[in-house]
């Protein structure tokens, strides 16, 4: 018992902690993606705060959660990643791409531990790591910025390692110094940050009721968003009345007081812009905003020029900040705040003002949030809701026999009108709650592309020689949890052999004319009830004579068989076991995976993969998945007075057929369908399946095509009954695997139909067919 | 873990007492399959339910029926009679199926209600009877096929069809009690009826 219950609080832990490690890689990925927009060079990369906010928050829980479960070396870890964090979004470590590597690091840290933990418990991480002891000491580099973060190369490097000290300055505002020593470090930074781009100073006063002011307060935000930077909260002082609070928001902004006001909306909070003092040597675009109203604080002794040095020319004064830690360094008293060496006041938690607490609050309010509008859900539960909405259509159906009997009855047809129309409402909303529960099982691919993204980014760091642009879209297109969770392994290898086998060295990409960074693209996009997956590059394409030759070595396919092949069929080769175009495997390439395994893993999720590829210009793999394996449309069939369902998308077409047109070659039926042979294979003949003695041989009857790889095979089948949704169902662990069954699924009333497993019974049928063609 | 095993150490002896005094005395469903009368554990009966109609399930063993889906689970459905070997005959007027679950093998933690569930047909469903352990004969007095399925042979004596479920004015009547000589029931081994093999069997997960 009491190892179940702890398997639990690991269960949790680990897809707690997976979540918030994906959160986590989707910041630093979007921090990554805003720094290269800029330009890499200058003193760091300037990124929206926000992202480095949320990558701190992620590690901040992860560091709580790893604290709650016990797990030691992620707790560690996540201490020290915090502080690093820490000194990132205060500015005092500038954000290099040495810096958002060793973030990218940390993830894999994370990951390593996660499956120490899956494997062995909560209590496999606990204890020294030398792995993790040696990123940490890296990570607190980084954090105290010594310079051994960036390889000291040239000097120029060295002093961009060198974190900017904050100016202790406001440019001309005339900031109120009992507001400046409230704000934290982080808040004084973003201040500082503000003005430096010369953006003006808002003070918005609002008062709010004690009840709502958590809703009232996000919806000021929100408001506040698109028009500038909410800098800072702070407790407002003169509360006059017990039930409300007075808040005072700090906002940059390029707007207007007008602009802000407006954006404000209902709101009653007052803006006031922050006034500045009349200094002749600002910049004119500064100038032209300064202050209409004076509210009459205390000046601040700040003057401009400290302000515009901080960019370009780093202060080396000596002032040595508190080191990485929950520290606030905040204006004492506000008395001396142009003083470059003021001393920093520490801070805890219940620092002056409550600033530091208010900070703390807010983040606690933020994570608390996201947390309650998600429900974990295991999606067993949500098969059974399919089951219970599977079961109300049969009640319906009931009812509708109830009805059908009821209108017959003169007397009654009134009220089975009545009784119609409000089985057709229930009907609508059966679909409703179908599409309801459907819906929830849909996420993102951009779940598994974030992960792809952040394994290409390593892997050509390590590929030598190549260079290699990772291009995603389509990330929000959605597919069922359960093709998503599967899909990565596949994906990765593809995308893996694009970088491996498919793109060139760049001094064969330079002398063939091509840019010299290769192009991975990985793209989504829903066609009707499928999703399409398209992994491309522009390497080398194919070298099918390779394949051919490796294939005719293996013994796989003979000479005369490779002569006739069409290029498709050979790139078919590639999905035969063992084949490799490449002699040896290298650090990226998989190994013990071939891509026979990547078409069997998409093959479960009733998916297909095909192959393009244009010699010398690169590749194409395209990937088509069902968008959910809950629920899918199939063809319903009967065959010796049994029915089956085949699942329409391995069916390619169907068609009537007159057996007086079937042909024999060598006892293998056949017929010719568009000038090619097809070859057939009657279901029950496969099946086994007894025709009762009451029913005479058809002389008709359908053939369903259906394909397999390159090839295709009729099912020869007595009768069409239409297409249908179905809900596939286990056989149980008794019945399941049996050859050609997929599953079960019912038909209403009380009919209950086999689902065949189209590739399984093609792929018996096929050897036969090979043999005879 | 000292300390932390009180639970089960306790649990298991408390399930201990009740197994034997289960063994004492057990609550059984008497069914027919030709004239010979069987019997079930009543703990493994989910439901009895009417005959209806069976999907057929290719490259299965013929005493696999098929499949029904009850309330939305699909089970498999043995023909029973198929099943212990006896000879094939049409379906009973009276037939009906068992929805039963698959016995606990030990060291199994699988809850009752997760568990795989079967349907068996019968030619007849009559009683739930309780029979003593000790008229509970051992079946290795039988040598034919049948006996691979059996536990055992239960015999009930007259006094004992002494219970709630057998109507009042039955039980009191001498006519009856001396135009029934004793019962035999033959006690099914489920574990054993339910392990079997198919085409598929071996490529499972």
């Amino acid at each position: 018992m009491a190892e179940q219950g702890s398997d639990k609080v690991r269960d949790e832990f680990l897809s707690e902690s997976q979540e918030i490690v994906e959160q986590l890689n989707r910041d630093l990925l979007a921090i990554a993606q805003a720094s290269q927009t800029r330009d890499p060079g200058g003193e760091g990369m300037r990124v929206d705060p926000d992202l480095i906010n949320s990558a701190f928050r992620a590690v901040h829980s992860l560091k709580g959660l790893a604290g709650l479960s016990g797990v030691e070396q992620m707790m560690h870890l996540s201490h020290h990643l915090e502080n690093l964090l820490d000194s990132l979004r205060l500015g005092k470590v500038p954000l290099t791409p040495a810096a958002l590597d060793l973030l990218f690091e940390a993830i894999e840290h994370y990951q390593l531990i996660s499956a120490e933990v899956a494997e062995h418990g909560l209590h496999a991480a606990n204890g020294p790591s030398a792995l993790i002891d040696d990123f940490v000491t890296r990570v607190n580099e980084a954090a105290a910025a010594s310079g051994v973060l960036v390889k000291p190369t040239s000097a120029q490097v060295q002093k961009k390692a060198q974190a900017p000290v904050p100016e202790p300055t406001y440019g001309d505002f005339e900031l109120d110094a009992g507001m400046v020593s409230a704000l934290t470090e982080y808040e004084e930074h973003r201040l500082r940050e503000n003005i430096r781009t010369g953006r003006n100073l808002y003070r918005i006063i609002g008062s709010f009721p004690l009840l709502s002011i958590d809703v009232e307060l996000e919806n000021l935000k929100g408001n506040l968003k698109p028009v500038g930077e909410v800098i800072a909260i702070i407790p407002g002082t003169g509360t006059s009345d017990p039930e409300r609070i007075d808040l005072e928001v700090i906002l940059g902004s390029s707007h207007s007081a007008q602009a802000i006001t407006g954006a404000i909306g209902s709101s009653s909070a007052r803006v006031i812009p922050v006034p500045r003092q009349k200094a002749a040597n600002l910049p004119p675009s500064q100038v032209e905003h300064t202050g209409q109203i004076s509210i009459g604080h205390k000046p601040s002794h700040a003057t401009g020029p400290g302000v515009h040095s901080h960019s370009s020319h780093p202060h080396r004064d000596g002032t040595s900040h508190p080191g990485p830690g929950p520290v606030s360094a905040s204006m004492a008293g506000g008395a001396h705040p142009s003083s470059p060496g003021h001393a920093p006041a520490p801070a805890g938690p219940s620092g002056p003002g409550g600033g530091d607490g208010d900070n703390d609050r807010g983040d606690a309010a933020q994570t608390l949030k996201s947390v309650s509008q998600t429900v974990r859900v295991d999606i067993r539960k949500l098969d059974v809701l399919m089951n219970i909405v599977g079961e109300l259509a049969l009640t319906r159906s009931g009812i509708q026999v109830v009805h059908d009997e009821l209108r017959r009855d003169r007397v009654r047809a009134e009220l089975a009108r009545a009784l119609q129309d409000e089985l057709r409402a229930l009907s609508r909303k059966l679909d409703d709650l179908q599409a309801g529960i459907l819906s929830v099982r849909m996420v993102p691919l951009s779940q598994v592309f974030d992960k792809l993204s952040r394994v290409v980014r390593r892997m050509s760091r390590e590929a030598v020689g190549k260079e290699i642009m990772f291009v995603v879209s389509g990330g929000d297109t959605k597919l069922d949890k359960l093709i998503v969770e599967e899909l990565s392994d596949p994906l990765m290898h593809l995308i893996r052999n694009a970088i491996d086998h498919g793109i060139e060295p760049q001094q064969t990409r330079l002398s063939r004319g091509k840019p010299a960074a290769g192009t991975v693209a990985i793209t989504a996009e829903q066609r009707g009830n499928h999703v399409v997956i398209e992994v491309e590059d522009d390497g080398n394409g194919i070298d099918t004579q390779a394949l051919v030759a490796r294939a005719i070595a293996k013994g796989q396919i003979s000479e005369d068989q490779a002569r006739d092949m069409t290029r498709h069929e050979m790139y078919e080769l590639m999905f035969l076991p063992g084949l490799s175009t490449r002699a040896v495997a290298d650090e990226t390439s998989g190994r013990g995976v071939g891509m026979d395994v990547v078409r069997t893993n998409i093959a479960r999720m009733a998916g297909m993969i095909e192959i393009d590829s244009e010699p010398g210009h690169g590749t194409r793999m395209i990937i088509t998945l069902p968008i959910t394996l809950a629920i899918i449309q199939a063809l319903v069939i009967r065959s010796a007075g049994r029915t089956y369902a085949i699942p329409l998308n391995s069916v390619m077409e169907s068609l009537m057929l007159d057996y007086s047109q079937i042909r024999t070659i060598e006892r293998r039926e056949v017929i010719t369908l568009r000038d090619q042979t097809l070859p057939l294979v009657r279901l029950d003949d496969i099946f086994g399946l007894q025709r009762p003695v009451d029913m005479p041989m058809p002389t008709r009857g359908y053939v369903v095509v259906v394909a397999l790889a390159q090839h295709r095979l009729g099912l020869l089948v007595d009768d069409l009954l239409g297409q249908q949704d179905i809900v596939i169902k286990s056989l149980g662990k008794t019945l399941q695997g049996i050859p050609g069954i997929a599953g079960a699924t019912e038909l209403g009333g009380q009919q209950t139909a086999l689902v065949l497993d189209v590739r399984a019974v093609a792929e018996e049928a096929m050897p036969r067919i090979t043999e005879a063609a | 873990m000292p300390g932390s095993n009180s639970m089960p150490a306790g649990g298991g002896g408390h399930s201990r007492a009740v197994s034997q005094e289960l063994r004492l005395q057990r609550d059984v469903l008497t069914f027919a399959i030709s004239d010979e009368e069987y019997a079930i554990g009543i703990e493994h009966i989910r439901e009895i339910i009417k005959y209806r109609p069976i999907t057929e399930v290719p490259r299965v063993p013929a005493f696999v029926a098929g499949i029904i889906a009850v309330r939305g689970l699909v089970m498999p459905v043995l023909d029973l009679r198929l099943r212990l070997r006896l000879r094939a005959a049409p379906l009973a007027q009276k037939a009906r199926i068992l929805v039963i679950s698959r016995p606990a093998t030990q060291g199994d933690l699988v809850s009752e209600e997760e568990r795989e569930r079967f349907g068996l047909i019968v030619d007849r469903v009559n009683e739930v009877v309780r029979i003593q352990e000790q008229d509970i004969e051992q079946p290795t007095v039988l040598s034919g096929h049948e006996s691979d399925f059996i536990e055992g042979i239960g015999r009930l004596r007259k006094e004992e069809e002494d219970l709630p479920r057998v109507p009042a004015p039955m039980r009191m009547s001498p006519a009856l009690m001396a135009a029934e000589p004793q019962r035999i029931i033959i006690l099914l081994d489920l574990s054993r009826v339910l392990s079997f093999e198919h085409a598929g069997s071996g490529r499972n997960q």
